[in-house]
């Protein structure tokens, strides 16, 4: 009897062990939540404020990569704008002739006429020169980027008649124009050296 | 990165591009003296926003023969600019445009600002000029002019017909017939600065 009284408080103890020792595991758990948890928030805390500085970090790499390539791009744009403009400069100074007109002061009627028939072909020429250039605009506008370069037709900037220089001119004209100008007057694309 | 940097250059202005694109042609059109065509591509970059592309334009429209609408866009003025060559471009127009005054105060300012070929030309167009101008003048002349200042205010290009009024009353004071130049006096001595 009494090694069965015996055998049964040392089962029961057996039994019990793990018990008290799953409270003081669950103790010990619960006293270690906070811990835990404070841990927790703070590694999150470090974490978030760690990605938050990469972030921000990653946000300044990323606004000054797009500042450095807003540079570049302005500066390659400035740079192409500047290549134009100097490739229209050489070309105009390639093409800076000299009249091919005369100097002749109007006088007794023929300079009207002969602007009279400048202002035709002007009005002419300008109303052409427009429309190309509007309908070469739409076509950009459009996305058709494939746009022909052609002119607006052939002798439209043509200045007809006979010329400035042929009915008033004086000897002073006369002999500038037998020097170093052309005398046919007439004022031609390219008509000048 | 490479969509970023896309973006961005899109961002830039493709206006802007499209527009140094159309220089970039004008320029070559213009070197190969096509300027009919050259005029046209001078145009759409100005449409599309380049700035000071008037002169080309004008410059172009010089070797067109379209002085008078040059000496309209170059603004009509007879001051020397900061370009030496702008400004014996302008001289052409108004050569161009018989404002052999103008273009004597322009080819002037020029002196050795250009390259050694313009100023010689410009040299050798003062010359021109001076012989020209030390003819008599004739009443008709200063008539013509004052009549292309009236006629030029009343389409309404105010740059040409106040380079024509400029040149009427410096012609008429040459004369010495300055009393018979009324409005013209006034013009001589205002609005005089060109576009650059």
């Amino acid at each position: 009897m009494t090694t069965r009284i015996i055998a049964a408080i040392a089962a029961a103890l057996l039994f019990a062990g793990p018990v008290f020792a799953d409270d003081k595991d669950q103790t010990q758990t619960q006293t270690q939540d906070p811990t835990t948890d404070e841990a927790a928030v703070q590694d999150k805390t470090q974490t978030r404020d760690r990605l938050h500085t990469e972030d921000q970090l990653g946000t300044g790499d990323k606004t000054r990569t797009r500042d450095r390539l807003h540079v570049d791009a302005e500066a390659s744009g400035d740079q192409t704008r500047t290549q134009a403009r100097d490739q229209v400069r050489a070309a105009m100074a390639e093409q800076a002739g000299m009249p091919a007109d005369a100097a002749c002061l109007p006088g007794e009627g023929t300079g009207d006429k002969v602007m009279a028939q400048g202002q035709t072909h002007t009005m002419a020429a300008e109303r052409a020169a427009l429309r190309h250039a509007d309908r070469k605009s739409a076509r950009e506008q459009v996305g058709e980027a494939a746009a022909t370069h052609k002119g607006t037709g052939a002798g439209q900037g043509m200045m007809g008649g006979s010329g400035m220089g042929s009915g008033d001119c004086t000897q002073a004209a006369e002999t500038t124009r037998s020097g170093d100008m052309r005398g046919s007057g007439g004022m031609m694309p390219g008509g000048m050296r | 990165m490479i969509a970023q940097a896309l973006a961005l250059l899109l961002a830039a202005g493709p206006s802007s591009a499209g527009a140094d694109e159309h220089l970039l042609v004008g320029a070559q059109r213009f070197r190969e003296g096509r300027f009919e065509e050259a005029l046209v591509e001078f145009r759409v970059a100005a449409r599309m926003g380049a700035p000071g592309t008037d002169t080309y334009v004008a410059s172009t429209l010089v070797k067109l023969g379209r002085n008078e609408e040059a000496v309209e866009l170059f603004g009509g003025g007879d001051s020397p600019g900061p370009d030496a060559l702008i400004d014996y471009y302008r001289a052409l127009a108004c050569w161009g445009a018989r404002l052999y005054g103008c273009a004597d105060r322009l080819l002037a300012g020029i002196g050795d600002r250009s390259g050694p070929k313009v100023s010689e030309q410009a040299a050798r167009l003062r010359a021109a000029i001076a012989a020209e101008l030390r003819r008599p003048l004739t009443a008709a002349t200063v008539d013509w002019y004052r009549g292309r200042c009236e006629d030029e205010k009343r389409i309404g290009r105010k740059a040409l017909s106040e380079a024509y009024c400029r040149e009427a009353a410096a012609l008429a004071a040459r004369r010495g017939d300055r009393a018979r130049t009324p409005g013209t006096a006034q013009a001589a001595t205002g609005g005089s600065g060109g576009r650059q």
